[in-house]
């Protein structure tokens, strides 16, 4: 297909350009030439935009054949007897292929009165051509002005009468017909759905000029064979009336090219439309940006759903895909068997198949971000309820244990010790030897140490007081212990929530013990206060540095990252070597 | 001296009426929860509760009720917490309510049958006794305190003895040596540490704890 357009085109702008030659040679004017060749061009040219653009359809096949018939028109100029003749006969068919063009575009079937309205200007032109073929010679007919004109090789039956009738019948015929097309045109126009008229129109206007043209000039010619002489208009009006017919006829591809133009300058919003993507949800927003990319305000989007296993449009019902018809197309994204979206538009838009698969692209990502999207987020907030429960089982379970060590474990350590009490003092009532008593308070002591560790353990596991009283005393007691000198700033208004609380106390533990065991510090700091609905925690001292979450002195705050992250807050360590350590810890609050 | 002693567990309850009674003080009654024990001073109107900080009907119950006495009845009831948590925070709560007539003990001090009795006896006459265990958290640690560094050991450790609730006659028994060398060594206590001297020992006992207490 290809091959054959650039051979078309090769041929057709030779012939342009042999025309060309032969008007030079003809003398005819340069203004003229330069005109005539361009409006020729132009056809051809649009025709071949076309072309390229949707080879399925005729629409460029017939701009160039009216380009290269427009030039065979041009031969009726000349003094060379056989391509004057056939020139002058075959002129002007373009004018049938133009009808045809503006009605049928973008590539539909005609209906009746379309065809009939063509088919009046064509058995017009038919007429006409016969006649100036078979019935037309210059030199005969019309001696009186006409006897130096070229003969014509094909006429038959050289006879002025019958040269009049069918030239009256003929051009009547083109009149009526040019009548009807505009007619028709105009209710086109009106008719037209949104997505067609940004191309339609201007195709429409200028075809309706043009037919407007031939259609006076035909009525001309049969006027003047009735004796309906149409007075001659004084220049410069005269001027414009015969340059006219040009222009008319040039706006035809001119209109062409602006309707597939603008189509293709909607690209522009296309920008618009992928920039807004980001975050519209497949709905009437979206809808809205596919309808003004498209310049199509009745197009529709509709989205897959694979659960319900049918479509939903832009406001989330249920919908069935429309069927193609001559108003509507459609255009499926993603594969036959699994379908994503699909955009219901004008036909026309397919004049543009690189627009409408544009669209259809960004459009697609938008469908398939916000699916992706939605599934991340669900699965994101998923798994940070599942983490939550972990650390709230985790301290729940810490909390037992430390409540089962102080109900049982260490009641029970005290009991002894109590009983141990009373058998010393029977013990000693009864008279018992220094050594046996001796080895009683021994035992006693063992029995001090023992509750001392169990409560010293109990307070690791979980410190009763975080629970009972809160932070503030539950810091003090850790800064308290530390094996060096620690500041302590704090000042809380109310208590926290159980996770939040714990969370820092924790982080302060662990990174106290850092301290203490890797920093080599003299002086250390904590603070925790309140800062736009969220606990900032810090523990800086002035010791070696060199800290990091990684290595063996982070793996306590290493461990701490998922339970901080679990309350959806952050922590950092910044440790240059020598220059101290700060831990950081923002743990939002509700 | 009319006690009443609350605590869930029937072996501590029974050992601490035990202890108190063979010390010479009357047990006139025994409490198994914070409701049973309010109702029960109400009726026998003592002059000692010795109360478990953790009791039904749940966490913290003797604690608060322990406070609760102590608004409703102040200068006339000695209230004595026997407490499993080395916290001096739970110590400076109770203390905080006002003067005199409070202790925090550790409980298995229960078990150092002089200790006990000696402490119920501050207690219910209205002075102080705070656990050592409790006092040693806050004075004597290992780590070099600026503000006790200009102390000298002797002095610190009479500056523990105070903090316990100590009278002066009880901390010159303790280390042996005379009332007035005791009283001189805590003016030099209290001048150094920028602290009023007070004839009352509860009031010193709660200047001493929040001093040591206080987070700079």
């Amino acid at each position: 297909m290809e091959q054959r357009r650039w051979l078309a085109g090769a041929a057709a702008i030779a012939f342009a350009g042999v025309t060309a030659v032969v008007g030079a040679s003809q003398g005819a004017p340069l203004t003229f030439l330069v005109l005539d060749t361009a409006t020729g061009l132009i056809f051809i040219g649009a025709g071949l935009v076309a072309w390229h653009r949707r080879p399925e359809v005729a629409t460029g096949r017939l701009l160039v054949a009216a380009g290269a018939l427009w030039f065979v028109g041009s031969y009726g100029a000349t003094a060379i007897p056989p391509l004057a003749s056939l020139g002058n006969a075959l002129a002007s068919y373009y004018d049938v292929l133009l009808a045809y063009l503006v009605l049928s575009f973008p590539g539909g079937s005609l209906s009746a009165a379309y065809r009939a309205a063509i088919g009046a200007i064509l058995a017009g032109f038919l007429v006409r051509t016969a006649a100036r073929l078979f019935v037309l010679d210059l030199p005969t007919l019309f001696p009186e002005f006409c006897a130096e004109c070229p003969p014509n090789p094909f006429v038959i039956i050289p006879s002025r009468p019958l040269l009049e009738v069918m030239e009256l019948a003929g051009n009547a015929s083109i009149t009526v017909g040019a009548l009807a097309v505009i007619a028709l045109a105009v209710g086109r126009w009106n008719g037209a759905q949104p997505g067609a008229r940004r191309v339609l129109r201007p195709l429409l206007a200028a075809g309706m000029v043009a037919m407007l043209a031939a259609g006076m000039d035909a009525a001309e010619t049969a006027g003047s064979i009735v004796g309906v002489r149409i007075p001659e208009y004084p220049p410069p009006l005269g001027e414009i009336v015969g340059w006219a017919p040009f222009v008319a006829r040039t706006l035809i591809p001119i209109g062409f090219l602006i309707g597939t133009l603008r189509l293709h300058m909607a690209g522009g919003p296309l920008a618009t439309l992928a920039a807004g993507l980001g975050t519209a949800p497949p709905g009437i927003e979206l809808e809205t940006a596919v309808r003004t990319a498209l310049g199509d305000t009745s197009a529709r989007v509709l989205t897959y759903e694979p659960q319900l296993g049918g479509w939903i449009d832009s406001s989330g019902t249920a919908a069935e895909l429309p069927s193609e018809d001559s108003r509507r197309a459609i255009t499926i994204l993603g594969s036959e068997d699994s379908p994503r979206a699909a955009i219901v538009h004008d036909p026309i838009l397919r004049e543009d198949p690189s627009l409408v698969s544009a669209v259809s692209g960004v459009l697609l990502l938008a469908v398939d971000n916000e699916r992706l999207t939605t599934e991340v987020r669900r699965q994101l907030a998923e798994v940070r309820a599942s983490r939550s429960r972990i650390v709230d089982a985790a301290d729940s379970a810490r909390k037992r244990i430390e409540r089962d060590l102080h109900d049982g474990a260490q009641q029970r350590l005290v009991a002894v010790a109590l009983a141990l009490q009373d058998a010393r003092a029977e013990a000693a009532r009864a008279g018992a030897s220094p050594e046996i008593l001796e080895r009683l308070d021994a035992t006693a002591e063992e029995l001090r140490a023992a509750v001392h560790e169990l409560r010293e353990l109990a307070r690791g596991i979980h410190p009763a007081i975080l629970t009972d009283e809160g932070l503030a005393p539950a810091l003090a007691t850790l800064v308290r212990r530390a094996p060096l000198d620690v500041r302590l700033e704090i000042e809380l208004k109310d208590r926290e929530s159980a996770a939040i609380e714990s969370t820092a106390y924790y982080i302060v533990a662990e990174a106290l013990a850092n301290v203490a065991r890797h920093a080599a510090a003299s002086h250390a700091s904590v603070s925790v206060q309140k800062q736009d609905g969220a606990l900032r925690v810090e523990v800086s001292d002035d010791g070696r540095g060199g800290a990091s979450t990684a290595g063996q002195g982070g793996t306590g705050l290493r461990g701490l990252a998922d339970r901080v992250a679990a309350v959806n807050g952050t922590v950092d360590v910044v440790s240059p070597p020598a220059g101290g350590t700060r831990v950081t810890a923002v743990l939002p609050c509700e | 001296m009319r006690v009443i002693v609350a605590d869930d567990s029937a072996v501590i309850r029974e050992g601490v009426v035990r202890i108190l009674t063979s010390a010479g003080l009357d047990v006139v009654a025994e409490a198994r929860d914070a409701d049973e024990l309010m109702a029960l001073v109400g009726v026998h109107r003592p002059d000692l509760v010795v109360v478990d900080i953790r009791m039904p009907p749940g966490g913290n119950a003797g604690l608060i009720a322990a406070e609760r006495l102590r608004d409703e009845h102040p200068g006339s009831l000695g209230v004595l917490v026997l407490s499993q948590y080395l916290e001096p925070d739970y110590a400076m709560r109770l203390l905080s309510k006002g003067t005199g007539g409070v202790g925090y003990l550790l409980k298995d001090r229960v078990a150092e049958v002089t200790e006990l009795a000696e402490a119920a006896r501050r207690v219910g006459t209205g002075g102080s006794a705070i656990d050592p265990a409790v006092v040693d958290e806050l004075v004597r640690t290992r780590r070099h305190e600026d503000r006790l560094s200009q102390l000298t050991s002797r002095e610190r450790e009479v500056l523990g003895l105070i903090a316990e609730g100590r009278s002066n006659r009880s901390i010159a028994d303790a280390l042996d040596v005379a009332l007035k060398t005791v009283e001189s060594v805590i003016a030099t206590i209290f001048s150094k540490l920028g602290l009023e001297p007070s004839q009352d020992d509860n009031r010193r006992v709660l200047a001493v704890l929040a001093f040591l207490e206080r987070r700079a």
